[in-house]
């Protein structure tokens, strides 16, 4: 019997300073188009970039990067039309997309807005592409989001957004192995996920 | 038929529907970017009326099905029309999806490879199906056979198919606004508007000289005005639940941005319509039942925005600076114009005129069939 896999992505909190490395070296990895991020940094609870939570002198910031939360119950893949979002063995949430057309149930469904999809046709300001060549080209009417860098974590490698992260705040692994890093931080507790009452179960998880 | 295909009326219509086509064209040339639909608010003005005329549709197929198997003698003149209608209109339904769609030319993948579990898998069913019922149901009428058993299939039919499509929004775990709630808000709209239609085009295509006697006419805006009423409490629910929960919905159909939408279908397509009709002596007026049903429609078209709409104004996740837009503005204009905290949408030019043009078609089709099939009645 196959061994389970279970991939995702942790985020500890306090080490995240908001510098963005993750959503940009995501966006040049896998040859992200302008206007649109796979993977955002936001802060939590304010209007503003950078903003503050409460009132001065008692103030809080907490930086929370976005992307695909790989959920267990994904409800794009309930919805969508064609099989074209699908969940792999590695335990990724993937877009076929060949088989996508562009109706954008998965969109709707998407608890998170971590999907976005191409109204234009792909520009890019460099002029070019950009990224790794193995990351398959997207054009218009496609909707794309994260995918956990197929292209390298198939490899073995991790996803870039972990990889360049200069603060180690992104922990990547086998959720399915109880020895990796992953596990033994989840067991730590102080753990959260996002909006746990929609039931997607998100494999994605944020210490702190 | 000949003086029908060269009246001034057709030739208008058709001259829209090739305008609108043209528009299409642009759209698949250039990208759904073309509409003011963006990555927060992912569905718009077609979706809307996929909506509208899927409710048209279903309304005006319980009618017909409902004359047919209560039996009621007086109204079989309105059968055939409204047979007619909900034909046509479950056609444009099914256009409206496909004019939505980013890869219209991968939908093939929707029958090869369906996800069974999907919504949108039911409703194309469920339209497939409403357009076969139709057909037969019409042939039954054209040729004066039995269509006792057609109708049937085409109640019950006709009732699913607006639920499918209210649980395309219902079923999203995603979107508070959208819940359970929307399937019997949708098929009190489907039935009012479904009504108005038939009523309009009855009443309203004097080249299709349709004979509706004074009691009739009694009787349909006596039904019309409490379909009405029955919708305008449905809707109530849905927002006073709200209101007291303190829900997103509330603040944004009553005083925000989808009031203009939301006040136009209470006030214009739902009171005033109500009021109109409540005087007998205006139930027996024929070009005022007209004006009310033109009401009601433009108010069901209002209410089918602003639900859609309801469900993508409000992001999940309150944190800025947002979602990234994916729009034109958004790939030339830098950040300024990428990120979004909150939904806003109008629709575009082209959007317009392709919507315009569907609503023509739409004439169209109802024109051109209906003189075909009186002809062999």
């Amino acid at each position: 019997m196959r061994k389970m896999t279970k991939l995702a992505i942790a985020v500890d909190l306090h080490r995240c300073i908001g510098c963005n490395t993750c959503a940009l070296a995501c966006k040049m990895q896998n040859n992200v188009p302008d206007g649109m991020l796979w993977n955002r940094v936001l802060t939590e609870n304010c209007s503003l970039y950078d903003g503050a939570e409460g009132t001065y002198p008692n103030l809080t910031r907490t930086y929370l990067p976005l992307n695909c939360q790989h959920c267990e119950n994904p409800a794009c893949m309930k919805v969508c039309p064609t099989g074209a979002t699908y969940k792999d063995e590695m335990g990724r949430v993937e877009i076929d997309y060949d088989k996508c057309i562009g109706c954008r149930m998965c969109m709707a469904a998407c608890p998170y807005n971590a999907r976005v999809f191409n109204w234009n046709e792909p520009a890019r300001s460099t002029g070019f592409a950009y990224g790794d060549a193995r990351v398959p080209e997207r054009g218009k009417g496609i909707m794309e989001k994260c995918t956990l860098c197929k292209e390298r974590t198939d490899n073995g490698e991790e996803p870039m957004c972990v990889r360049c992260c200069p603060a180690d705040a992104r922990i990547f692994g086998d959720l399915d192995n109880p020895d990796s890093e992953i596990s033994k931080l989840r067991r730590e507790g102080n753990v959260r996920v996002l909006l746990e009452e929609m039931g997607t179960k998100p494999q994605m998880f944020y210490v702190g | 038929m000949d003086k029908t295909m060269k009246s001034p009326l057709v030739i208008a219509l058709a001259v829209i529907a090739v305008i609108g086509a043209g528009t299409w064209v642009f759209q698949l040339m250039n990208g759904l970017g073309v509409t003011g639909m963006d990555n927060v608010v992912s569905w718009g003005l077609y979706l809307a009326c996929f909506l509208f005329f899927g409710g048209l549709a279903s309304g005006s197929l319980a009618l017909a099905a409902s004359i047919e198997l209560f039996d009621l003698k007086e109204w079989k003149p309105i059968e055939l029309p409204a047979v007619v209608c909900a034909l046509v209109c479950i056609c444009c339904a099914g256009l409206c999806v496909m004019l939505d769609l980013g890869g219209v030319s991968r939908v093939w993948r929707m029958i090869v490879g369906l996800n069974i579990e999907s919504p949108l898998a039911w409703d194309m069913l469920v339209i497939v199906a409403s357009i076969i019922v139709d057909i037969v149901f019409l042939r039954a009428l054209a040729v004066g056979k039995n269509a006792r058993t057609i109708a049937c299939i085409a109640l019950p039919l006709a009732i699913l198919c607006v639920a499918v499509e209210s649980w395309v929004f219902g079923m999203q775990v995603a979107k508070e606004a959208w819940g359970a709630m929307l399937a019997p808000v949708f098929v009190a709209s489907s039935l009012d508007s479904g009504l108005a239609l038939v009523l309009l085009v009855c009443l309203g295509l004097k080249s299709q000289a349709i004979e509706i006697g004074a009691g009739l006419l009694s009787k349909l805006s006596r039904l019309l005005m409490v379909l009405v009423a029955v919708d305008f409490f449905l809707i109530f629910c849905e927002v006073a639940t709200a209101a007291y929960t303190g829900e997103a919905l509330a603040e944004l159909v009553l005083t925000g941005s989808l009031a203009p939408l939301f006040w136009v279908n209470v006030l214009v397509g739902l009171v005033l319509p109500f009021v109109i009709l409540a005087m007998g002596e205006n139930r027996q007026n024929p070009a005022i039942v007209c004006a009310a049903s033109a009401l009601v429609l433009v108010g069901v078209l209002c209410k089918r925005c602003w639900v859609l709409l309801s469900g993508f104004m409000v992001p999940n996740i309150a944190a800025a600076p947002g979602v990234t837009l994916g729009t034109a503005a958004a790939q030339t204009g830098g950040a300024v114009n990428a990120w979004a905290l909150a939904g806003a949408y109008l629709p575009t030019l082209p959007e317009i005129v392709i919507v315009v043009a569907v609503f023509a078609l739409a004439a169209l089709a109802y024109i051109v069939v209906y003189s075909k099939v009186a002809n062999k009645a």
